[in-house]
């Protein structure tokens, strides 16, 4: 009878284990709507902390999935061939801008923005790209969407 | 006197406007990765990569930040950036070589080139000379760069842990697809 409960125990275990690892290794990224910014910035100030001192700003922003939300004008919004789009943030006459390629799941939100506008973004922040190339440097967002506040104006 | 210093500030416009068309640029293209192994296909895209292109010499080079890459699954990605290429340590990538046959290439004329590209790949802080073969397309004064070729990930030392073995193939097949514009040099 015993026996019983230990291996009707080890067995239940087994499945719950089991169904952890299975979810927990198909587990899609959390919807961009959702979540919760660890840095809100103006995208102007916070190219300026890259340029002024990359190696400080980049252990700032440190880490896996940091979201970050940045305000900022409309430079220019841009549609891929593949479908997906990126909107430029930052001062129109410069050459640097915070690139936020949206969340697919959410491109139909951007025909509400237009160059020119004022916007806040949240997204995750992957990296800042000094101007190595000759073409400017540029903060780099992906998985971007609108942040809602700024929708219900 | 005068028609040859007309005939000398032309030759001069037409220079400095060609000069101002050989380089080509863009922070949209497109680098993804497959990997495919026993227990399942592994694919990644990176949508903001940077290239620069210089028509005249064939200096060719690109730029990408390793957090950049989406992954269907999130273990997967977060695999990819704190165990393999610890993005954090290595935030970047890039190439720096050129196009070897660039004589070949006429940028003037649209058509599809076979090109020939040599240079200096590093990833995850190793950095190894790579050949790879790929096409410029020009087509209504953009050009399109697209190639496929593989690496072995332990040329640039990315271990895989014995747990995920299977999961992943020990050789990365990386397609490139880069529209690249016109740089206006002000």
């Amino acid at each position: 009878m015993k026996r019983k409960y230990i291996i009707g125990g080890l067995l239940l275990l087994l499945l719950l284990g089991g169904s952890w690892a299975y979810l927990e290794f198909n587990r899609q990224r959390t919807d961009s709507r959702r979540l919760i910014p660890k840095f809100t910035v103006e995208a102007t100030d916070l190219l300026q902390e890259f340029a002024s001192n990359e190696k400080r700003a980049g252990e700032k922003y440190a880490g896996l999935d940091v979201i970050i939300a940045v305000g900022g004008i409309v430079k220019d919004i841009i549609r891929h061939d593949s479908g997906s789009y990126t909107v430029l943030v930052g001062t129109p006459a410069d050459a640097s801008s915070v690139r936020c390629t949206m969340d697919t799941l959410y491109s139909s939100e951007l025909h509400q923005i237009n160059p020119g506008q004022r916007i806040r973004v949240k997204g995750n922040f992957n990296g800042y790209k000094a101007d190595e190339l000759g073409i400017g440097s540029d903060v780099e967002m992906n998985f971007c969407v609108l942040d809602s506040p700024l929708l219900k104006k | 006197m005068k028609k040859k210093g007309i005939i000398v500030a032309l030759i001069c416009l037409v220079s400095i406007y060609s000069k101002a068309q050989a380089r080509f640029f863009t922070k949209n293209g497109e680098i993804s990765f497959y990997s495919k192994a026993p227990v399942e296909t592994i694919e990644a895209k990176n949508r903001s990569v940077s290239c620069v292109l210089d028509t005249q010499t064939g200096a060719l080079q690109f730029l990408v930040l390793m957090k950049g890459f989406e992954f269907r699954k999130a273990l997967m990605q977060e695999h990819f950036n704190e165990n393999y290429v610890e993005s954090d340590k290595f935030p970047k990538s890039d190439f720096r070589g050129e196009v070897v046959n660039n004589s070949e290439i006429d940028y003037t004329r649209p058509g599809s080139y076979p090109a020939k590209v040599k240079g200096k790949l590093t990833i995850h802080g190793e950095t190894k000379e790579v050949e790879a073969d790929g096409t410029i397309v020009v087509d209504g004064g953009k050009l399109k760069l697209g190639s496929v070729f593989t690496i072995l990930l332990s040329d640039y030392k990315i271990s895989i842990p014995a747990t995920v073995r299977d999961n992943i193939s020990k050789t990365v097949q990386i397609t490139i697809s880069c529209s690249l514009d016109s740089l206006k040099t002000s």
